[in-house]
């Protein structure tokens, strides 16, 4: 199975791109830890926090979109649930970016059906649905169903009959078991899987975010941030064999020994948490 | 506004009623379910609990929904796992038109393809939290695809209850108001929900934690770490929303959910009391402020009124 090799540098970009001064010698860096040969794609964005993508520098998405252009990486626009308050906000940070749309950003990831549907009636672009759109249940805490192979759950004909409608192109899976099998994938879609971790679960409210509130105002959805989370990040001692980790509004779980079965091929995309907490 | 009570059995029927409400959500377990598709596979949320989250089987349940009609009650099941996979939305599908025979209200469903199945088979679509519908173009997405009410998330606030409803008005909207409360959303916690180890959260804020970086400053090292022990011992133990009754109310929220289909009945009971007499009070004031000086507390509210970590929604008293 042909496995194409990209990284995500989703919520963290900032910090990845401190590495070093030239966006090329990050990707090798990156490249380096994931033990990838080469890369073809980045994400950028946020699959979890709109928090996150409405205070995307402009500067530096344009530093990043430049120069991965010249040695041709090309990069997914990954956009998260905007609740309410955020989704005019949200609608305007999709229009800045639309300059480079077909222009180095050649595809857009949403992880809900408004958004699927937005992006799709007004941008003319590749789109793929995310992780948060494939829910089947994940739990290390629970030997038996992890040790498990797993047939994802949602490869049904309604998402077919979705994919068909939207025009999706591809889908974004999590590693749910020790293996998954994905021989019942739709052949006509472009699969991707999220490694070494898989989330685990994830919330509108940020305790990171929370940090210089008062008491009375702490732990409210959406809480307006100054990315408090690429401080610092939570390691949870839940499970002896496993770890947990907290980064932003998301809670990880490692999955180093996850297989990935049958003969489809995908994109593997490479998340370099293990870089990602600022010194 | 009606009150959403969880219903397991019949026994409390006019109990609940009785308090003051005749709305009513259930569920229901199978044998030949959990034969065909494992002991992992859920027909809704509170599956791995077993009896004491479900105790009817469906005959039963169906017997229970016809009681609460005969007391002119309304009824919804739920079925609000994560996801389904093809077998099981048709094993769905069989479970509907034995319902659609019956005179329950409708069903509580987690996911689109449920949406589609509810409404060729005649049944009332109630969108579960699950769905996360969190604003106003997933609420259409999903009242153009038949959707008759939608359950909003725990983690919305007031203002985008109000803008939602007020930009998508077709659809009912139910909220949650009592109980339970939850410290990640509804709608991507994949964690399994069984009785061996509860929930993942639970086990989650219950272990011991460490920032990865070392904090040297005291002042900030102070701050996250008192921020943490706040998120992780205190914040949404348990949830209460009732200071938000009159907001709700006049938005036109048209239910308010009481949560915890495995807790004890007494306890849901006096829930309903003090709903209803707020309710009853907010009709009767001219102003959130009058209402929020006249409301009734909850009869905890000595532990959870406390600096708005049990808030469904803060901003109504803090």
């Amino acid at each position: 199975m042909e496995k194409k090799q990209c990284l995500n540098l989703c919520e963290i970009l900032e910090n990845i791109m401190t590495i070093a001064p030239k966006v090329d010698t990050v990707i090798q860096k990156v490249m380096e830890l994931a033990g990838y040969t080469e890369c073809e794609r980045i994400y950028v964005g946020s699959y979890f926090c709109s928090q996150y993508v409405l205070n995307l520098s402009a500067e530096l998405m344009k530093k990043v979109i430049v120069e991965l252009k010249n040695i041709g990486i090309k990069i997914t626009l990954v956009l998260p649930i905007f609740t309410e308050k955020d989704l005019e906000n949200g609608k305007e940070k999709i229009h800045e970016f639309s300059t480079y749309y077909n222009k180095g950003i050649d595809e857009i990831t949403v992880n809900d059906y408004g958004m699927l549907d937005y992006i799709h009636n007004k941008y003319h672009m590749k789109i793929n649905l995310g992780r948060l759109m494939f829910k089947d249940y994940r739990d290390p805490r629970y030997e038996e169903y992890y040790r498990q192979t797993s047939k994802p759950k949602y490869f049904t004909s309604y998402l077919k009959k979705i994919c068909d409608e939207y025009q999706v192109t591809g889908l974004e899976l999590d590693i749910t078991h020790e293996s998954i099998e994905l021989s019942d994938a739709p052949s006509n879609l472009e699969l991707a899987i999220h490694v070494p971790y898989s989330y685990m679960t994830v919330g509108m409210v940020c305790e990171f975010a929370s940090i210089p509130y008062e008491i009375t105002e702490k732990f409210r959805p959406n809480l307006p941030c100054h990315k408090e989370c690429l401080r610092n990040r939570i390691n949870y001692q839940m499970l002896k064999d496993r770890k947990y980790i907290k980064i932003g509004r998301t809670v990880y779980f490692e999955h180093k020994d996850g297989i990935v079965c049958g003969d489809r091929s995908y994109r593997e995309i490479y998340s370099p948490i293990d870089l990602e907490v600022k010194e | 506004m009606n009150i959403l009570v969880p219903l397991n059995s019949a026994e409390h029927l006019k109990d609940y009623m009785d308090c003051g409400t005749r709305e009513f959500y259930i569920g229901f377990y199978d044998k030949a379910w959990t034969e065909n598709f494992g002991e992992y596979a859920d027909i809704n949320r509170l599956t791995g609990f077993k009896e004491s989250a479900n105790p009817n089987n469906l005959d039963e349940m169906i017997k229970v929904i016809e009681t609460i009609k005969e007391l002119d009650g309304i009824v919804f099941v739920t079925f609000n796992s994560s996801s389904y996979n093809e077998q099981q939305l048709e094993f769905i599908r069989s479970y509907f038109k034995q319902l659609a025979k019956t005179s329950v209200d409708g069903v509580i469903v987690s996911c689109i393809e449920l949406v589609d199945i509810a409404v060729e088979e005649g049944l009332y679509a109630s969108i579960s939290t699950i769905s996360g519908i969190y604003n106003s173009d997933m609420a259409r997405f999903y009242y153009e695809h038949g959707a008759s009410r939608i359950i909003l998330p725990r983690d919305l606030s007031l203002d985008e209850i109000e803008r939602i409803k007020k930009n998508v008005p077709q659809p009912e909207y139910e909220v949650f108001l009592m109980r339970n409360g939850c410290t990640f959303s509804d709608s991507n916690c994949l964690g399994l929900h069984r009785r061996e180890l509860n929930s993942f959260c639970s086990c989650l804020l219950g272990s011991k934690n460490e920032f990865v970086k070392p904090i040297e400053e005291f002042e900030l090292r102070h701050q996250m770490e008192l921020n943490n022990i706040l998120y992780n011992q205190y914040y949404h133990n348990m949830a209460c929303g009732m200071c938000a009754i009159y907001r709700l109310l006049n938005m036109g929220i048209s239910a308010c959910k009481i949560v915890g289909r495995s807790d004890d009945w007494g306890y849901i009971c006096a829930d309903i009391k003090a709903i209803n007499e707020n309710i009853q009070i907010a009709t009767d004031c001219k102003t959130e402020e009058e209402y929020k000086k006249r409301m009734v507390f909850p009869d905890n509210s000595r532990d959870i009124c406390k600096l708005g970590l049990s808030c469904y929604y803060p901003e109504a008293r803090f």
